[in-house]
């Protein structure tokens, strides 16, 4: 699980507690990764992106680590503020420096193209909040939901299962429709078996 | 009529190709006599990552900000060169968008934007970039551009397929680069709006 949001009382820190504490008890293993709490700065550095071309594209064992998870995952869980249509920058970031070479995709050596490497992912799951509204998101073409569920989906396990779960306008919800978001999350996950 | 640029730009490493691709940009924009103001993000170390309260909307304490606000208020022309990783501008300029996007003032702050450009080299072909759903250019040509002046030109100059290209047609599409954007620049008559190549 990646947890993108800078403030620890949000909605999409509630959330991911949530999912995280459901998937556990199901007799899950689950690691959460929180972003914002650990630090992880998105800009890929200079000596990385040289890096990014030979064989050993990770420099930074926090990034290693990460890697270490996503490759031996069976299902991954995004949770995040959309935000500018599409991911914060902080899980923009953590994509082009976590998902490189070797991790999500290998290249073929004799054409030197993309061969998918994440076929061990077979649940993607995506739960966003926004404050923009529905249509607004699906006419600027929600950028967030075209990265998770197709350009990872191309990389993870072919019937590999999505999962989309937003609440948009998310600003200005009252109580009782952001339980009711709050359910729809809760009752979404215990399909996960 | 004089304008005035500004070139957003981001790649790491000093010396790569999208940086001889923001040589040829700013040359052409000094040979249709455009004043030029390049915000190198990497350089100024902007920091992409969006706070919590200007995430809830509420007044900001970062004047690096400001100061971007202003620069983009004084430009008539917004070019963004940089690299797509992952669908997407990279994540420092992904940052910059969602910072500077947030604000109260940015509902105005592109109003009189009337050119806005992308060039971008892709490692993989267009075929997989298509299949990805192109969410980073969505975000420039739809979300950004209804910011902007409302008969704003824009244009997207792509390179496709990196990983594999041979020289010369890097070498080519620097040419092109440069054609283009003194095209577009220089003014004359409005062409075709998303003229993708």
């Amino acid at each position: 699980m990646v947890l993108a949001h800078p403030d620890p009382t949000s909605l999409c820190a509630e959330l991911a507690e949530d999912v995280r504490s459901q998937l556990s008890r199901r007799g899950h293993t689950v690691h959460l990764i929180d972003l914002d709490r650990e630090g992880f700065d998105p800009v890929m550095t200079a000596d990385e992106r040289v890096a990014y071309e030979s064989e050993e594209p990770i420099l930074d064992p926090v990034v290693r680590r990460h890697a270490e998870l996503v490759k031996r995952t069976d299902a991954v869980v995004f949770v995040y503020p959309t935000v500018t249509g599409g991911l914060p920058a902080l899980l923009k970031g953590w994509f082009e420096r976590v998902m490189v070479t070797g991790v999500a995709f290998e290249l073929d050596a004799k054409t030197n193209k993309i061969k998918p490497a994440l076929r061990n992912i077979r649940r993607i799951g995506v739960i966003t909040t926004s404050h923009a509204g529905r249509m607004t998101t699906a006419v600027v073409n929600d950028a967030g939901r075209r990265t998770l569920h197709r350009t990872l989906r191309l990389i993870a396990h072919p019937l590999a299962k999505r999962t989309f779960l937003a609440l948009y306008r998310s600003d200005k919800r009252s109580e009782p429709e952001t339980n009711i978001f709050k359910d729809r999350v809760h009752r979404a996950m215990t399909g996960w078996t | 009529m004089s304008r005035h640029a500004l070139v957003v730009y981001a790649h790491p490493v000093p010396g790569s190709y999208t940086s001889a691709i923001r040589d040829r940009v700013c040359s052409a924009l000094g040979t249709s006599g455009c004043t030029l103001d390049l915000l190198d993000l990497y350089a100024e170390g902007f920091d992409p990552c969006i706070t919590a309260s200007e995430l809830a909307g509420e007044i900001r304490a970062d004047p690096a900000i400001d100061d971007q606000l202003r620069r983009i208020s004084a430009a008539d022309t917004l070019i963004f060169v940089h690299p797509t990783w992952w669908g997407g501008q990279p994540a420092i300029v992904k940052g910059w968008l969602d910072r500077v996007l947030c604000q109260p003032e940015a509902r105005t702050s592109f109003r009189h934007i009337r050119k806005l450009v992308v060039v971008s080299p892709h490692g993989s072909g267009k075929i997989r970039n298509a299949a990805q759903g192109v969410p980073g250019k969505r975000i420039t040509f739809r979300l950004l551009r209804l910011r902007c002046h409302p008969a704003a030109r824009s244009a997207f100059i792509g390179f496709y397929g990196n990983d594999t290209a041979a020289a010369s047609d890097r070498t080519e599409f620097l040419d092109r680069v440069e054609a283009k954007i003194g095209a577009i620049t220089s003014g004359g008559r409005r062409r075709r709006r998303h003229r993708t190549s």
